[in-house]
């Protein structure tokens, strides 16, 4: 296997791909407002399942493995 | 229609300095390649570059120019060939677009190889040893067809600097594009992700997924 190209350019900023990509500033406002809001949603999602994992699971987890415990 | 033959070289246009951020995307326009579309442009913006399709150009004439005017204008390549197959809607014939453009662009790369290097993906080893033998000796990456395979592949052909991409990394951006992807379709009116304006759309929510994740 041939070694993978080394890619030295800087990160582009959203704004400098959007003018590459032909895409008004006022769109890419638009988009931006609505990837923040997913990208928030999935993080607060995450931070639920972590703690859902560091208190031993979901509810519904723990009362069925209670319940396991009991039959 | 033009003549078809080889040109005077001295007429040739120059090959222009390419966009070292862009890389030129060839694969299937179909619903049972979405899966890996919305993968290729997560993880190309996830390394910081910016695909580029033929999505993007108009139909008409001189479509063939401007292909090869894209191809020129992208420091790299990537050809999907997983779905180079028979077609089976009648008239059934193959899907020769795809190796086409490899064509294409294996020419442009041999006459400038300091200015584009490309790539060939495909979902199955055997399969391209058959289909298309002239590549023996090519390193194809091998994707199965999934997410995790395509990650995997885009960072065995491509490393970053700085700041290099996990597969997990990818993934989270994948997941916001393809919750954005919705959104965006519907407010272009379309009901395939195929299109021009979702294209760029995506490409620019990726980008943003890829500054939120990693800040």
């Amino acid at each position: 296997m041939r070694k993978p190209v080394v890619i030295r350019t800087p990160f582009p900023t959203t704004e400098e791909v959007a003018r590459m990509m032909g895409v008004s500033p006022a769109r890419t406002k638009e988009i931006q407002a609505m990837v923040a809001a997913i990208v928030k949603h999935q993080r607060e999602q995450e931070a639920a399942a972590g703690k859902a994992v560091k208190n031993g699971g979901s509810a519904k987890r723990r009362r069925s493995a209670a319940k396991a415990r009991v039959s | 229609m033009g003549p078809q033959s080889a040109d005077d070289p001295q007429q040739r246009p120059a090959y222009p300095d390419p966009n070292p951020l862009a890389v030129f995307l060839n694969f299937p326009y179909d619903e049972r390649f979405r899966k890996l579309y919305l993968g290729y442009i997560a993880g190309l913006c996830s390394f910081g570059l910016a695909p580029r399709t033929t999505l993007e150009i108009p139909g008409g004439e001189r479509r063939l120019d401007r292909i090869a005017a894209l191809i020129r204008s992208c420091r790299y390549s990537i050809h999907d060939l997983s779905r180079v197959e028979l077609d089976l809607r009648r008239p059934r014939t193959p899907r020769f677009n795809m190796p086409f453009e490899l064509g294409m662009t294996v020419m442009a790369a041999m006459e400038h190889p300091a200015r584009h290097t490309w790539f060939v993906f495909e979902s199955d080893a055997p399969r391209i040893q058959k289909s298309l033998s002239d590549l023996g000796g090519t390193d194809v990456y091998i994707h199965n067809g999934t997410l995790e395979g395509l990650f995997r592949e885009l960072c065995n052909a491509l490393v970053r600097e700085k700041r290099r991409p996990t597969v997990g990394q990818m993934m989270k951006v994948y997941a916001a594009l393809e919750a954005s992807c919705g959104g965006i379709m519907r407010r272009a009116g379309s009901h395939t992700p195929f299109g021009a304006r979702v294209f760029v759309d995506l490409v620019v929510s990726a980008n943003e997924a890829v500054m939120l994740r990693s800040s």
